[in-house]
């Protein structure tokens, strides 16, 4: 019998049994770091989270919380079951989320690349405008979600007042509440979160050999063709890989729908992790909070097992 | 004089005997290996006090009158230092509401945390439920000078019922119906409403919406307001929010939906209230009374009080217990309760794995002596918890307070319920879209509004299963 193992970047082949043998062992106790770290960051919290989804745990158990009771697949079941009083606001959640996060993307998109593709040119005060593009992203979350929440007041706010002195709006929009909220929780991230599509792409367009260009030109091709045969193919792996990371960071944004909505928040702008928030710190139903987490996972592992893919096939390259 | 008394009970005549000294040398021994063991069990002085140690004491924020809750903080602590040489006080402050209940949450899962943790009304439910706060004996009462010492509402609402309380009242507060008196008088009203007919009635007729004044200002984007208002009109019509015993919802009863229909109906029918209140909160309705924009409104708590002192209608506002009598009643209907109010404020809970419970009890005494209490009630517009400290400043029950006080007097507490929080989410999730439709079509849906508390009632009921009721 003989195995093979990789050592370094070689593949090297040893017998059992040999003396060389205990060589093999080596890499394994040095991952062994990592893997604590690992273990203390997402497998154990993972399986806690698993642990709790299968339970009753609620506020009379979380003294014990190891002995709540086990209800096994009953959390699921009252949040996935049509006929549950709680599988339309979980359902509504699931919609709203993926909706948010879904048009979010497409949203920031073309800004961002629009963004990265002007500031790519040389202008004058390229590096002040580069600077100005990032500061959406660089405000905390929180601060941004209070801004728009004074954008979006009622009569107040400058959005009515500007949308009223162009009679394109009333200065009763209600952005807070009722279904513009929606849209409210949907403009306020886009702004937040346009600059990372800008960021990324920008950086996959320094990449671009230029030759590439100057042999287009030499072939007649215009702008719209060295952007859709040149750099659109050239960035795409790293503006693919930005809005699926993009996309999950909308579905998983709890502080922009708290801050600017507070609990319980508008049906319309109630994302599943407003849904597990209120749950868990307000219904103190602990156990359904967990299994509402991890069906938000498996929504979420849809794109991320994309990314994954494409980094995966990336570094084998 | 002159005799003292050993860790065991011998009496000391002045020369230490032979097992005397070996235990001495003992105890010197295992201080010398094990420090901690004195600094837990702390000294053993002429007074028997537990000397040392730090007591850590977590305290809801007061965002209205932060300099004054800074400087009770710093009276109690000066006071009980210089009561327990050795000993200190460490504050933390947390937001009360959701901060508060992750606070508890935290300490009952980890079975840690601060001694003393400061509990609003509605949690101590959420509190007794966790089982991570300790039930305050007889002699706890008793050391604090007895039940009687207290005003009744403080103490029935701090447990399931009298023999398992867990908090201690600190502070108290009401709710009452503020208005402006200068208002009043100029439309030739001459008393507050006793009844909700008189209260839509005096509402229409100071109502001048192009003058943008409106009877009443509302709170329908606050979290809390709407169920509060809702058990005030509920308990009028003799039903309940939940069954007492917390183990039932009955958001979807018929008096829960004929209160709230006429909750909305203050802006969708009555048009008393500006729909500009849609998204206002508690703030904003005191802020809209405060600049004359609204003449009166049923206010949360007296904590109030405080911000209208030194406003612009400083010398006109006025405050009176909330009606009792439904709408279209002439008496209360068979069942109803003439609630005015129930008691909010502050309560302290014992953590049940505290180590300092000895100095946590010795700080409740500090927090409830009549020189605290007063400064509670001066700083932050707050009603004492003891009936020796209105005896020692009368003025805390008179004027605007004694209409406060009395109200106290006759509150009603609300079920003693861990899915109270829950209750609150629900409540406010059924009416503010009913307020959203009358905000921006003028009118609503009553069957929406019907069918909004069917669904809440199922959700609140839903997670009253999962648990043990109250």
């Amino acid at each position: 019998m003989s195995r093979d193992v990789i050592r370094g970047d070689r593949l090297a082949r040893f017998e059992p049994g040999t003396k060389r043998r205990r060589l093999v062992r080596t890499p394994y106790w040095m991952i062994l770091p990592s893997l604590f770290v690992l273990t203390v960051i997402v497998y154990a919290p993972t399986l806690l989270t698993i642990f709790f989804s299968l339970t009753g745990l609620n506020q009379y158990s979380i003294g014990d919380w190891i002995a709540a009771p086990f209800v096994g697949i009953e959390n699921y079941l009252a949040v996935l079951n049509p006929g549950s009083v709680l599988s339309a606001p979980f359902w509504n959640s699931v919609k709203t989320s993926i909706g948010f996060s879904a048009l979010t993307t497409v949203i920031i998109t073309p800004l961002g690349v629009g963004a990265a593709l002007t500031l790519n040119e040389r202008l004058f005060g390229r590096a002040i405008l580069r600077s100005v593009a990032l500061i959406p992203y660089a405000i905390p979350e929180f601060v941004t979600a209070l801004l728009w929440r004074l954008m979006f007041l009622n009569g107040t706010g400058p959005i009515d007042q500007i949308l009223a002195a162009l009679h394109l709006g009333s200065k009763d929009m209600f952005w807070l509440i009722g279904p513009n909220a929606f849209w409210a929780l949907v403009i306020a991230d886009a702004w937040a979160s346009w600059p990372f599509v800008y960021l990324m792409t920008l950086a996959a367009l320094q990449s671009v050999p230029p030759e590439l260009y100057d042999a287009a030109v030499v072939d007649g091709a215009g702008k719209i063709k060295r952007f859709l045969y040149i750099t659109l193919p050239t960035i795409m792996p790293t503006l693919s890989l930005g809005l699926v990371l993009s996309t999950i960071n909308h579905f998983n944004n709890f502080t922009l729908p708290f801050v600017m909505f507070g609990t319980a928040p508008p049906s319309a702008a109630n994302v599943l992790p407003m849904n597990i928030y209120t749950s868990s710190f307000v219904g103190f139903q602990f156990g359904r909070a967990a299994a509402v987490s991890l069906i938000g996972l498996l929504i979420i592992l849809v794109p991320a097992s994309y990314y994954l893919r494409r980094v995966y096939v990336a570094s084998s390259r | 004089m002159g005799t003292n008394v050993g860790l065991s009970g011998e009496i000391d005549r002045g020369r230490p005997s032979r097992r005397q000294l070996l235990k001495a040398g003992g105890i010197g021994l295992a201080a010398a290996a094990f420090p901690e063991i004195l600094i837990n069990c702390g000294g053993s002085s002429a007074g028997g006090k537990a000397v040392t140690g730090t007591l850590s004491v977590m305290l809801n924020k007061d965002d209205q009158n932060p300099s004054g809750q800074a400087a009770i903080m710093a009276e109690m602590k000066k006071k009980f230092e210089s009561e327990h040489p050795g000993a200190t006080v460490s504050y933390q402050l947390m937001t009360q509401g959701a901060s508060e209940l992750k606070q508890i949450q935290t300490a009952a899962a980890s079975h840690s945390g601060a001694d003393i943790y400061a509990l609003g009304q509605t949690f101590i439910a959420t509190a007794y439920a966790t089982g991570a706060f300790e039930t305050l004996t007889d002699s706890f009462w008793n050391s604090l000078g007895g039940k009687d010492k207290f005003l009744p509402g403080g103490i029935a609402v701090g447990g399931p019922s009298k023999d398992k309380l867990i908090a201690l009242p600190q502070s108290l507060s009401s709710a009452l119906l503020v208005y402006n008196r200068n208002v009043y008088q100029a439309a030739g009203i001459s008393k507050p409403p006793t009844t909700w007919t008189e209260f839509i009635d005096i509402g229409k007729e100071l109502t001048r919406p192009s003058g943008g004044v409106w009877g009443v200002a509302m709170a329908p984007g606050d979290e809390i307001d709407p169920w509060h208002v809702l058990w005030l009109l509920t308990t009028q019509l003799g039903g309940g929010l939940m069954s007492q015993d917390g183990k039932k919802a009955q958001l979807d009863s018929d008096k829960v939906l004929q209160a709230a229909s006429f909750y909305v109906d203050w802006m969708g029918k009555h048009r008393i209230a500006s729909p500009q209140d849609v998204t206002h909160t508690e703030a904003d309705q005191a802020k809209e009374f405060i600049a004359g924009h609204a003449a009166m409104y049923p206010m949360r708590f007296s904590s109030a009080f405080a911000s209208f002192q030194t406003s612009a209608i400083a010398d006109a506002w006025a405050v009176a217990p909330n009606p009792t009598v439904p709408y279209g009643m002439k008496s209360l209907p068979k069942g109803g309760k003439a609630a005015e109010t129930f008691l909010g404020g502050q309560w302290w809970g014992i953590l049940k794995y505290s180590k300092n419970k000895e100095l946590a009890q010795d700080f409740c005494k500090v927090m409830l002596s009549d020189e605290i209490q007063y400064m509670t009630w001066k700083n932050q517009a707050s009603l004492p918890v003891t009936n020796s400290a209105y005896r020692a400043h009368p003025e805390m029950s008179n004027g605007v307070w004694g209409t406060a006080y009395q109200s106290a007097l006759h509150s009603y507490p609300t079920p003693f319920s861990g899915s109270w929080g829950l209750l609150e989410t629900v409540v406010a999730q059924a009416v503010k879209p009913i307020f959203q439709q009358i905000a921006t079509a003028g009118t609503y849906s009553p069957a929406e509004l019907k069918a909004n508390l069917s669904k809440a009632n199922a959700q609140l009921q839903a997670s009253m299963q999962g648990g043990q009721g109250g």
